[in-house]
């Protein structure tokens, strides 16, 4: 008798996230845009994000970069993986990967991250942990 | 940026202590351990293996050891790779290489040692008892940036 077919993913389609919230890694399809963290039940979102206006919000959670082009002005706590900021950023930020602050962009809030680039003319004003394990 | 011994014609060696209020023209480069104030129009050195707790004023300032304190450069702050930086922090530009480790509140911008200056009031706390979580009034800077160097 025939071996059953199961359509398993190869391990080329997988790619490795880490949990926003419980920091722990799982394997994702690399395609994959949402999943639910199988550790914490928490929805991540796996998609980069790009800001080109004004956006208001309580917070942008995202397992992604969150970019902020030069006429984005964002007003929200952002928690991600990577951070570019060309506009403006209104909010606390926790990022896992590094933030790079554009030449004439502007963050005022309090920012974690484990690496930050700043570039001419940047404004920022808040209380800045850089390269150190989160502490929250 | 190419240094030259002219850059720095004062020298704080790596076997000096220095505890107190220093003052100088042109440019520092501490090698050992200072504690206290510092205040310069020019540039600010503070070397891999030197360690200091003081609040500076200067026109610009490079951290490569280990510094607590509040800084304030009315030109720019460097934090290269290997900097341990604890502490209030403010320039008109500020330049972080990766490794660097600091936290701290940040007023970077090209008002902001002005602006600073302002709200120094409540913002600036002694050397080494930079600010840690909440609650200090947080200046905001004004104005329009200026082109300079990425970091």
């Amino acid at each position: 008798m025939a071996a059953p077919e199961y359509n398993v993913p190869q391990p080329d389609d997988r790619t490795t996230v880490v949990c926003l919230y419980c920091n722990k890694s799982q394997e994702v399809g690399r395609k994959a845009m949402t999943i639910t963290c199988k550790f914490c039940s928490k929805s991540l979102r796996l998609e980069d994000k790009r800001v080109t206006q004004y956006e208001a919000r309580r917070s942008i959670e995202i397992c992604g970069v969150v970019t902020v082009e030069k006429k984005g002005n964002v007003v929200a706590d952002v928690l991600c993986n990577g951070l570019v900021v060309r506009g403006k950023v209104k909010g606390n930020v926790v990022s896992r990967g590094p933030v790079l602050v554009g030449p004439e962009a502007e963050i005022k809030g309090d920012v974690t991250a484990p690496s930050l680039a700043v570039g001419a003319g940047a404004i920022l004003a808040g209380k800045y942990s850089i390269g150190q394990p989160n502490e929250k | 940026m190419a240094e030259n011994a002219n850059d720095f014609p004062t020298v704080l060696g790596p076997d000096a202590t220095f505890k107190g209020e220093l003052s100088f023209e042109k440019g520092l480069r501490l090698q050992g351990r200072l504690e206290g104030k510092i205040n310069t129009p020019g540039r600010l050195h503070v070397s891999k293996e030197a360690k200091m707790q003081a609040d500076v004023e200067a026109g610009s300032i490079i951290v490569e050891g280990d510094v607590k304190g509040n800084l304030t450069a009315s030109d720019r702050v460097e934090l290269k790779q290997s900097a341990r930086y604890e502490g209030d922090l403010q320039a008109s530009k500020l330049v972080v290489d990766e490794g660097a480790v600091f936290s701290g509140h940040v007023l970077v911008g090209p008002d902001a040692v002005k602006a600073g200056a302002t709200h120094a009031g409540g913002a600036q706390r002694p050397a080494g008892q930079p600010g840690g979580g909440g609650g200090a009034p947080r200046p905001t800077p004004t104005g329009g940036p200026q082109p300079v160097k990425q970091g």
